[in-house]
């Protein structure tokens, strides 16, 4: 193929990938239109019957939303993670309960599949896929468990077969799932399974416990599996016997990044919820577009989607460009989003007032996704493995060269692809290789050369915020190094000192203020992300996080930015990166 | 006075135990703490020592001119970290006391605990839990708010209707639980905007104290839960709790300290 007929290949890629995202806006329709079957009212009411709409269900089906979880050489449309989080967002836009119920859940499972699966399995599990099949997977628990994460599975071998016995206390899916990949304790260690489900056939055995309530994602079907010396034929094992543990770190890049993309289209549902509240107040209302704290928390809340959005295009598009260094990127959104998310929709309530708790009329479906949120980041728990991987990537710092000559070239201005929101040019996603630890840290190496470009850019007004943001982010680098130095020169044999905790969380802020300075240095030439104002506005806020004293608010950016965000909303397009057209 | 299962438990200083603090923490998840200032006001505020348990709060307290605020300042803060240190299993110069672009206080890097911190007078109230989100708030019970015209602006019309039912000499009274248990509800959530007071308001005390929109239809769920208490046969202390229901048990794996010893390998 020659260079333009890949370029054009590219191009055509990121086509499809759009043209899919506007014919499932399309499809959806207005969320706000009250005449709409898949409507905001009709997701309350599908919520509050704990069940998933069925007509958004019909609409998953006729669309093949599963095609998007297969990769493409087994007949699916998986070539890209960043775009499987896009084409998600527009799901969990309106429901989070479908975005796992009907998305997510199923990928979790059929991702462990495609990292190490036979071909006879992957086969099997395309067919199930593609055929609108449901999957769910029983993942090993970590250290810190809950009831959500909780997994005391025994597969004991009994000749060529094994015996699985135990119980999983909460699964979403279970009981639908025509597949389940099952982690469990075997005499060689942790293994994991491929076994069919409750939905098939042969699966038709298996014990389910009663429905579990939770607050959030009501219309999930959560409940427990019983295992009692479940036989699983041999070929049912997924990787090495034993080879279990390393197999859910493969997948960790793969699953982390991407899943919390997708949950963007949960927090830009509920800023445009809050837009139109405040829209619709008179001005001499403390909750109108005229009171400067509503403006602000407006602002902000659009500051954090970017920042969100930046760091989950760097976390996801590192498992196809960085797959050294994709476990420890997967790790920091899955740390960080969570939190900025949920603190959004703090702010947001505030806005709303006694509305921010209103189960039905207009803006009804802002408690909804308030509660449907917490559950994606499942609490702290689900962060604990998160800490783990970055806290390794803390005392390897070190060691690792601090200038990075690939990160360097990209924050020259030189093609990166790692910063690019519709580049399709990406190579296949890859696993980690366990014989190749990371050998730099490109995202904290590009950080003192983009700063250093920021200040030889003309940006105009903007071109202060900028140098000052980008100057505490690198003084933060600068002491984050020295304490990442005194954390492994610790005596041998004593454990790390809980002083990385409070590190974990600078260094992946220090991530997420690389990631918007590449997403910044690496901007189209036209359009919103050209505009100094947004990067100035977002690496502000990341070092304000980092130093609260050392920042101060720039009016201007703010009024840019709400400009922006009054603009998508007139022309019904989502807060992220990508000001995606919306269903209308 | 205020019915509740969950009371308030004071320390009376740096030497005293924090052994019923960890004990609640590990059994219900919260806990409430309360000190007198003086209690934890160190005698040197030029210790090397204090520096280092301060960590970057120490900086601040350099600029602050000699006050009793300066004095509230480092004894909450000492009082706060060295809670934080004791359920966590690890000590106050260890844990990183940082502040959400709003101001709301919170140990950086730490979600396994979220904190929340008030005073008023000499009395100083730390608020724990190993859930989702904690926020406390303590006022003088008999401060002066009814007849100022403060009702007005802090209750619902449902809240303003419930207190005129309360006898006239237990009024003022009700009036400051409502004002905490507002506070203490802003403070869980807010990142430094606050709630519209009279946009939510809060049921009556003698049942289980639920969150409730202006008409007195539920606000929140289940999820949160409110407390209020009287402590010293003075001061008003309110509590407000999220809990996400993750079910989490971190005493499942052998009891506190909640804070796993870090690994060098992951």
């Amino acid at each position: 193929m020659g260079a333009n007929a890949a370029a054009n290949a590219v191009d055509s890629s990121e086509a499809a990938v759009q043209e899919r995202i506007a014919r499932l806006e399309h499809d959806f329709g207005d969320l706000d239109d009250p005449g709409n079957p898949l409507g905001a009212q009709q997701f309350l009411a599908a919520d509050a019957q704990q069940r998933l709409l069925p007509a958004a269900e019909r609409l998953l089906d006729a669309f093949g939303l599963n095609a998007e979880f297969v990769p493409r050489e087994l007949g699916g449309r998986l070539d890209r993670l960043d775009a499987l989080g896009r084409v998600l967002r527009a799901v969990f836009r309106r429901d989070a309960a479908l975005g796992l119920g009907y998305g997510l859940t199923s990928y979790l499972a059929a991702v462990v599949v495609w990292a190490h699966g036979t071909p006879g399995q992957q086969r099997e599990t395309a067919e199930l896929l593609l055929a609108g099949g449901r999957m769910a997977c029983v993942y090993p628990e970590p250290p810190q468990g809950n009831d959500f994460l909780r997994n005391r599975l025994t597969a004991v071998p009994d000749g060529d077969v094994h015996l699985l016995s135990g119980s999983k206390e909460a699964l979403n899916n279970a009981a639908r799932a025509g597949a389940l990949v099952v982690f469990a304790e075997t005499p060689d260690g942790l293994s994991a399974f491929l076994a069919p489900g409750p939905a098939h056939p042969d699966g038709r055995g298996l014990g389910l416990l009663p429905r579990r309530r939770t607050v959030g994602v009501r219309g999930c079907t959560i409940q427990g599996l019983v295992f009692d010396g479940h036989r699983l034929d041999a070929g049912r094992l997924i990787g090495p016997a034993g080879g279990g543990a390393r197999l859910a770190e493969h997948v960790f890049p793969l699953t982390r990044g991407v899943g919390l993309s997708m949950a963007l289209g949960c927090a830009d549902t509920a800023l445009r919820t809050t837009i139109a509240f405040a829209r619709s107040h008179r001005s001499r209302s403390p909750a109108s577009l005229h009171s400067a704290r509503t403006r602000t928390a407006l602002v902000n809340a659009f500051a954090d989607l970017l920042v969100c959005d930046c760091l989950s295009l760097v976390a996801t598009r590192a498992a196809h460009l960085l797959p050294r260094e994709s476990r420890t990127l997967g790790a920091v959104a899955k740390y960080l989003l969570p939190t900025v998310l949920n603190e959004t929709m703090d702010d947001l309530s505030i806005v709303l007032g006694a509305e921010a708790y209103a189960t039905s009329g207009s803006y009804g479906i802002f408690q909804k996704t308030a509660r449907d949120l917490p559950m994606i980041g499942l609490g702290s728990a689900g962060a604990s493995a998160s800490r783990a991987v970055i806290v390794a990537q803390l005392l390897r710092l070190p060691a690792l060269a601090s200038h990075d000559a690939g990160a360097e070239r990209g924050a020259r201005g030189e093609h990166n692809p790692l910063f690019r929101p519709f580049d399709a040019g990406l190579p296949p996603g890859r696993l980690p290789d366990d014989t190749l630890a990371a050998d730099r840290d490109s995202l904290l190496g590009s950080l003192e050369e983009s700063a250093r470009r920021l200040d030889g850019e003309a940006a105009g007004e903007f071109r202060g915020p900028l140098t000052e943001a980008g100057a505490v982010l690198v003084e933060q680098l600068r002491a984050l190094r020295e304490s990442c130095a005194d954390l492994a020169a610790r005596p041998a044999g004593r454990p790390v000192s809980p002083r990385a905790y409070a590190l974990a969380d600078r260094y992946a802020l220090l991530v997420a203020g690389a990631a918007c300075l590449g997403v910044w240095l690496h901007r189209p030439p036209g359009g919103f992300l050209a505009d100094p104002a947004w990067a100035a506005t977002v690496l502000t806020r990341i070092a304000g996080r980092l130093d609260k004293s050392a920042v101060r608010s720039h009016p201007s950016g703010a009024d840019r930015l709400l400009a922006e965000l009054l603009h998508r909303f007139d022309d019904a397009r989502s807060y992220d990166l990508y000001a995606t057209a919306i269903g209308r | 006075m205020y019915t509740s299962e969950m009371r308030p438990l004071r320390q009376r200083g740096p030497r005293h135990s924090w052994q019923p603090v960890r004990r609640a923490v590990a059994a219900r998840g919260t806990c409430v703490v309360y000190a007198d200032v003086d209690d934890w006001l160190p005698p040197d505020l030029d210790a090397v020592r204090l520096a280092a348990d301060l960590g970057p709060d120490h900086g601040r307290l350099e600029r602050m001119p000699v006050s009793r605020n300066r004095d509230r300042f480092v004894a909450s803060r000492l009082l706060l970290k060295s809670a934080a240190s004791a359920v966590l299993g690890t000590l106050p110069r260890e844990l990183e006391l940082a502040y959400k672009p709003g101001g709301r206080p919170y140990l950086r890097g730490i979600d396994q605990l979220d904190v929340s911190l008030s005073h008023t007078d000499g009395l100083l109230v730390v608020g724990l839990t190993r859930f989702g989100r904690i926020g406390v708030d303590t006022e003088q019970a008999d401060r002066r708010m009814l007849e100022l015209g403060t009702e007005l602006r802090v209750c619902t019309p449902h809240e303003l209707e419930a207190l005129e039912r309360v006898p006239l000499r237990r009024r003022n009274r009700e009036l400051v639980r409502l004002w905490t248990l507002k506070e203490a509800y802003s403070k869980a959530i807010g990142q430094g905007l606050r709630f519209r007071f009279t946009e939510f308001g809060f049921g009556p005390r003698d049942e289980r104290v639920r969150m409730l929109r202006p008409d007195g239809t539920p606000g929140t769920g289940q999820e949160w839960s409110f407390h209020s208490w009287l402590v010293e046969d003075a001061y008003t202390v309110s509590a407000a709790v999220y809990d996400p229901g993750f079910g989490d048990r971190p005493d499942s794996g052998g009891g506190l300290p909640l804070l796993p010893v870090l690994s060098d390998r992951s």
